[in-house]
């Protein structure tokens, strides 16, 4: 734990987006595939985000909304 | 009087228009190899009718030849009587008219008749908000998240190419009876294509099916070229008896809408089963719902910070190939633009809150209860997709349909 923290910690704020959206995907679905096709994306996409990181504003917005968290939670978690 | 060429190209345009089908989808396009033509293949050309285009309007209209050319549309007329759902289509339109330009409608019904389509829907933001507060909300929110993520306000740059969106709900009183007849057509073209999958189907069931494959933009998922009419349908009989297909929905889909896309109306949030059965139908619509509370519930913002570095290419890899390529920036989206999305206020949603919030929360995750979207097989492998592209491929024989 104490090393997902120190990570977290280290990385960008985009890379953190990523992580915590890999995060919600692990707690509410039971795989990429399936966050992929309740949110409308490419699979391809979603693996990008997750591992490298989300750098467009507007998309973690849209995935804020997705998942009725505030924006700010995505870069605090 | 005999019809003239130019008659009967004008009779058969309004047909397509009465029934909402897409005349430069069924007779192909003028200029195919150009990008950036896009005007349709004319039936009437230097005053000569155009014979090969007009069959294929004729089949995609399910009339025959004959009919256009004496311009008899007394078939389509009464076929139209069973279905409510272009005469509340037509009624639909208005209203979304009327959302989208406001008091700008007159004006903007002139320029259409003057300009045509070079008229942009997109062009016309509604009047009645503060735009000025809504500007320093903007600032105030870039502020706020650059402490999130610094680097997204850009202290002392200018916004260049500054554009805003935003989207209202319609209301339209009438829409469950515009989905239930638009729902009852989907039913008939099931029953069709079963029937089809078997027998032969007879002339005037061929017309009703091709009619309703237009109407309904009915492709296969793995041919999407053209609409899948009976002659098509039937050469893949075999095929779809192979891979087990037992109704519409299975290997065939039916196109989003066009530009009907009933979410756009408060009241179709008022009949949850309904727009269950729609995403049943159109597993995308639900991301089209997303996007369009997005709309909605916010102001969009696009603009490029002057002091922006320019977008640099991208080197992509092709999955399974092992290359890599180098793609330029995507002009409808380039990564130097800065998108940002500010919520409407109470006041600004105004008596549309309660079903804005409805539509957030049907196209929000399944895991806080959100529609569940279908699986379709668009979700299987590569090599199985690769394999049933083949099929309707060597069933076609290699060739179009006319």
């Amino acid at each position: 734990m104490l090393v997902g923290v120190k990570m977290m910690s280290s990385c960008t704020p985009q890379q953190k987006a990523g992580l915590v959206l890999k995060r919600l995907i692990q707690e509410r679905y039971s795989s990429q595939e399936e966050f992929a096709l309740d949110y409308g994306m490419e699979l391809r996409t979603v693996s990008r985000y997750v591992n490298q990181g989300i750098n467009k504003i507007s998309v973690v917005q849209e995935l804020a909304d997705f998942f009725a968290l505030e924006f700010e939670d995505f870069f605090r978690i | 009087m005999k019809p003239t060429a130019n008659n009967i190209e004008d009779f058969v345009r309004d047909l397509f228009h009465w029934l909402y089908i897409d005349y430069a989808h069924c007779v192909g396009y003028a200029s195919p190899d150009d990008e950036n033509d896009f005007s349709p293949n004319p039936i009437e050309k230097h005053g000569k009718l155009q014979k090969k285009t007009l069959a294929r309007a004729a089949k995609s209209l399910g009339l025959p030849i004959e009919a256009l050319m004496q311009l008899d549309g007394r078939e389509i007329s009464s076929w139209m009587m069973k279905y409510p759902y272009f005469k509340l289509r037509s009624e639909f339109e208005k209203e979304l008219e009327m959302i989208r330009y406001g008091p700008r409608l007159a004006e903007h019904r002139l320029l259409k008749a003057i300009l045509g389509d070079q008229i942009h829907n997109h062009d016309v933001l509604p009047v009645q908000y503060d735009y000025r507060s809504v500007y320093q909300r903007l600032l105030e929110l870039l502020r706020q998240m650059d402490k999130e993520v610094p680097g997204t306000f850009h202290e002392g740059a200018a916004m260049q190419g500054l554009r805003i969106r935003t989207a209202q709900l319609c209301h339209f009183s009438k829409i469950k009876e515009l989905c239930a007849s638009y729902l009852e057509m989907v039913k008939r073209e099931n029953e069709l294509f079963q029937a089809a999958l078997t027998n032969e189907l007879s002339e005037n069931e061929i017309s009703e099916f091709n009619r309703l494959a237009s109407v309904l933009e009915l492709e296969d998922r793995y041919d999407p070229d053209q609409y899948l009419y009976y002659d098509r349908l039937v050469k893949y009989r075999g095929v779809y008896q192979a891979e087990g297909v037992v109704e519409i929905g299975d290997t065939v889909r039916l196109s989003p809408f066009g530009s009907f896309a009933p979410y756009r109306c408060a009241e179709f949030l008022d009949d949850m089963e309904t727009v269950q059965k729609f995403v049943n139908l159109y597993p995308s619509m639900k991301k089209d719902m997303r996007e369009f509370a997005m709309a909605v519930s916010k102001f969009q913002f696009r603009f490029k910070w002057s002091d922006a570095a320019p977008a640099q290419p991208e080197t992509v890899e092709l999955p399974g190939l092992g290359m890599t390529v180098e793609v330029g920036p995507d002009p409808f989206n380039p990564p130097d633009e800065t998108v940002i999305f500010v919520p409407k206020t109470d006041e600004e949603l105004g008596t549309d809150k309660e079903y804005v919030e409805r539509l957030k929360a049907v196209s929000s995750s399944t895991s806080i209860g959100g529609l569940r979207v279908p699986y379709t097989p668009s979700e299987e492998s590569d090599r199985e997709m690769i394999t049933r592209v083949w099929a309707r491929s060597n069933a076609r024989g290699g060739e179009d349909d006319e």
